[in-house]
């Protein structure tokens, strides 16, 4: 009696599992890649034929396709007017290119600092590169240095080198003589060291005028205005190599979910790991930012919400999150220059505003799921 | 023991201290054969788990030595070293929701080069692992969705899949009910003994510990305080000295191997070092049980006169790993017993003699108290005053007793009193008759109810 009721719980539990029941990882990462550059390539071509200006779909189309080496030479666009051209080919792709860019610089760094400080609430600007960004940028435009780099804006130029000065500053508070990298000491040397930048920020912002004021507001905010080609092909590279070089880390990063200690029994080298994430991610978000300003949100709630479609594996996590925060922020940029007509709205202002209730709504959601 | 004398670990003079002041790790030497399963024992704090650390190359930092397979530890790298060593940690908890099988995998990522992923292989590797520890009905479920004691078998199923020839476990069954315990502590003795994996444990559980172990190492204030066979290491003694627990150690009729029952009296700190006393104590009937526990209890060493193999007092005294003369004839009889039993008591510092019933059977323990006083040593009677009610020989025992009182013996009320006594004795004036117990003393008063109690 006892015993068949052992053997039947005991055939009940014992599922046999099958290895050919696991997807094997590779395919997993370039089918859920795909997936997500086709929607983008897609959104791509759709934002850019939205505008003030109106510009017939086909044309937007064509011109769109033409900025694609291979493809080029099938596509004629010798009949459409000047104007279009320059609309879509001088305005709006390098602002649909930068705006995709900095999504996915912003949540591919969010992908990285979540799984590193094993926090779902880590944020691409945790460790006060946009306080240092910001100072610079506001210092910039309170000296008025209207000559930029070569082609590239003081404003521009200013903000990378604070950003990059910060992020250097915070991570060498938080490393120990013995060269390791205390994860709580690097958010603790970054809530300081932004809190100081900040205070610089605001103090700047005292001794500007109101023109000044307002530009270090707006830039603040985040925005993809005046967005050029060759903001594009500056910080283009950097943020495609960045996250390039962040990929490499990705498997090695999806072991310090069970704790540094647990990963370097694994035969894991820590310490070089995480010296190497917070130099690429810094100099990733630091090219981001300092074409934009600051952008919230995106790095925090993209991750998040792609980690509930894909699973929590970071080499399935930051391509796909890569292109997804190109995604969402294509999208917020489109909104924020259409919406209010022929205002404009600043870009972080929306990502919040979407952002927040819905992060909110999948923290309610999916309470166990991260 | 395995007869294999390779060392797979060797560590010599180790040091190794958190804030350069105090030393957790404060020098150990020590080797571990091939094969060999050495259960590391010790108090929280004693420098378990650091030594562990250090081990697997956790904490680079140390001064001394330490070899794996004859090759400097310092001189590997991270994946070299987890491929010789794998670890099953304490607990891990992970803060995303990955598969169990995806967790098992994470060991695959020191067998392969930098850009590669798991394969076909690997899985494989990983599920058969899964299987040993009965986890694989949850290979697809979330890490964050499985219990304390799953986690714990996903870890060790994660250490397996590692596939090293050393592996540490570190508290590896602390999660686990009793059928796991079990079932998980044979399951790992036995690849061990198929893959000739040297392990070492650290084990919070002495049975467990004393059950699978070949060897064991009690660790107490960073150093070595004892090592080898279970049975040797795992004494009463040791156990109070290092843990400050009560403790009786008895055989498992069925294993064969020695089993540890704490018992819970009143709880209380051995004497400091130097209080603490080599005490012979004459017993016999059940007069000595009591005496035993509450001076074993205080941290002396004892040992005991020649008892017949049926008394209670042998039992006890087995139980509490005291040191004693046992016979199976007439008492009386033996000279080789008697010649032992005044061994004894010239290593002892104290003899004290309990309220034992004397007849011709065990005359010649109460006729050793005589070589005692001849030693210099000193004696004490427990209820001295009530010892013609205990004469069983017709009054040739208590001439005796006169003639030693004579001689220096000195009388003590109670048990208890005994106790307090050895507590509260100044060393520095020991050897003279002056000492009294202040019986009208209210603190002792109350400590003597406080051990009755």
């Amino acid at each position: 009696m006892t015993n068949s009721v052992i053997d039947f719980s005991s055939k009940k539990l014992k599922k046999v599992t099958k290895i050919k029941e696991f997807k094997n990882i590779n395919s997993k990462i370039i089918y859920y890649t795909i997936i997500a550059f086709v929607i983008l390539f897609l959104l791509i071509l759709v934002a850019s034929s939205i505008g003030a200006a109106k510009v017939p779909l086909n044309e937007t189309f064509k011109l769109t396709l033409n900025g694609i080496p291979l493809i080029k030479n099938f596509i004629d666009i010798s009949n459409i007017s000047s104007t279009n051209k320059t609309i879509i080919q001088n305005i709006r792709l390098p602002r649909v290119f930068l705006s995709v860019l900095v999504g996915m610089a912003l949540s591919g760094v969010g992908v990285m600092y979540q799984g590193l400080f094993r926090n779902p609430m880590a944020d691409p600007y945790i460790i006060g590169v946009s306080s240092g960004a910001s100072l610079a940028a506001s210092l910039a435009i309170l000296m008025g240095f209207s000559k930029g780099i070569g082609s590239i804006s003081s404003i521009v130029a200013a903000a990378f080198a604070g950003a990059l000065l910060s992020s250097f500053l915070v991570f060498n508070l938080a490393r120990n003589r013995k060269g390791y990298i205390n994860i709580l000491q690097l958010i603790l040397s970054g809530i300081a060291v932004g809190a100081l930048l900040n205070a610089g920020t605001s103090f700047i912002m005292i001794l500007s005028n109101k023109e000044q004021l307002q530009a270090v507001v707006f830039w603040m905010m985040g925005s993809f205005t005046s967005s050029l080609w060759i903001k594009v092909k500056v910080i283009g590279p950097i943020i495609i190599l960045g996250l390039s070089g962040l990929f490499f880390y990705t498997k090695d990063l999806n072991a310090i979910t069970l704790g540094e200690v647990r990963a370097k029994q694994l035969g894991i080298n820590v310490e070089y790991m995480k010296n190497m994430i917070i130099i690429l991610c810094s100099l990733v978000v630091a090219a981001a930012v300092s074409v934009t300003g600051i952008i919230g949100f995106v790095g925090l709630v993209v991750p998040h919400m792609l980690r509930i479609i894909v699973g929590p594996d970071n080499r399935v996590l930051l391509p796909v999150s890569a292109i997804g925060g190109g995604i969402v922020l294509l999208v917020a940029d489109t909104l924020a220059r259409n919406i209010a007509e022929p205002r404009e709205i600043p870009v972080g202002i929306i990502t919040a505003l979407i952002g927040a209730p819905f992060f909110i709504y999948l923290l309610k959601k999916a309470k166990n799921n991260y | 023991m395995t007869i294999n004398t390779n060392p797979v670990i060797e560590v010599k003079n180790l040091y190794y201290s958190y804030n350069n002041q105090t030393n957790i790790i404060n020098g150990i030497n020590f080797k571990v054969n091939e094969g060999e399963f050495v259960g590391l024992l010790g108090p929280n704090g004693a420098g378990k788990t650091t030594l562990f650390n250090i081990i697997s190359g956790i904490l680079p930092f140390y001064k001394g030595s330490v070899s794996i397979f004859n090759k400097n530890l310092k001189k590997m790298n991270y994946k070299e070293r987890a491929n010789i060593i794998g670890v099953v940690p304490q607990e891990s908890t992970s803060n995303f929701n990955f598969k169990n099988i995806d967790i098992v995998l994470m060991s695959r990522i020191c067998k392969k080069p930098q850009f590669a992923n798991e394969d076909q292989n690997d899985y494989k590797i990983a599920l058969n692992a899964m299987k040993l520890t009965k986890t694989d009905h949850l290979a697809k479920k979330g890490y964050m969705e499985i219990s304390g004691g799953e986690k714990q078998r996903v870890i060790i199923a994660q250490a397996i899949a590692q596939e090293t020839k050393i592996l540490l476990l570190d508290e590896p069954t602390s999660n686990l009910d009793i059928n796991f315990q079990i079932e998980i502590m044979q399951m790992i003795s036995k690849i061990s003994k198929n893959s000739n994996i040297t392990i070492v444990g650290i084990f919070h559980d002495m049975n467990i510990a004393a059950q699978y172990s070949d060897r064991i190492i009690l660790i107490s204030d960073g150093k070595i305080f004892a090592e080898g066979l279970p049975s040797e290491v795992l004494t009463p003694y040791n156990i109070k000295s290092v843990y400050n627990a009560n403790v009786i150690v008895e055989k498992n009729p069925f294993t064969n191997k020695i089993f540890i029952i704490p018992y819970y009296n009143d709880h209380c700190l051995p004497l400091s070092p130097e209080k603490r006393k080599k005490i012979h104590v004459i017993a016999g009937g059940g007069s000595g049980s009591y005496l035993f526990n509450i001076l074993v209890r205080d941290g002396h060493k004892l040992s005991t006169c020649i008892l017949s193999s049926i008394d209670t007092d042998t039992r006890t005294a087995l139980r509490l790993g005291i040191e004693m003369v046992k016979s199976d004839h007439h008492i009386a009889l033996e000279e080789e017993s008697i010649r032992k039993n005044e061994d004894l008591i010239c290593k002892s510092d104290i003899v004290v003699v309990g309220r034992v019933l004397f007849g011709e059977i065990n005359y010649s323990n109460l006729e050793s108290v005589k070589k005692a006083l001849k030693l210099k040593k000193e004696v004490y009677f427990i209820d001295g005053k009530n010892f013609k009610k205990r004469d069983f020989t017709g009054g040739k025992a208590s001439q005796l007793y006169t003639e030693l009182l004579k001689m220096g013996a000195k009388e003590i009320e109670t048990e208890e009193e005994f106790v307090l006594f050895l507590r509260n004795k100044d060393i520095s004036v020991t050897n003279n008759n002056k000492e009294t117990i202040n019986l009208n003393n209210n603190k002792i008063f109350l400590d003597a109810q406080a051990i009755i109690n």
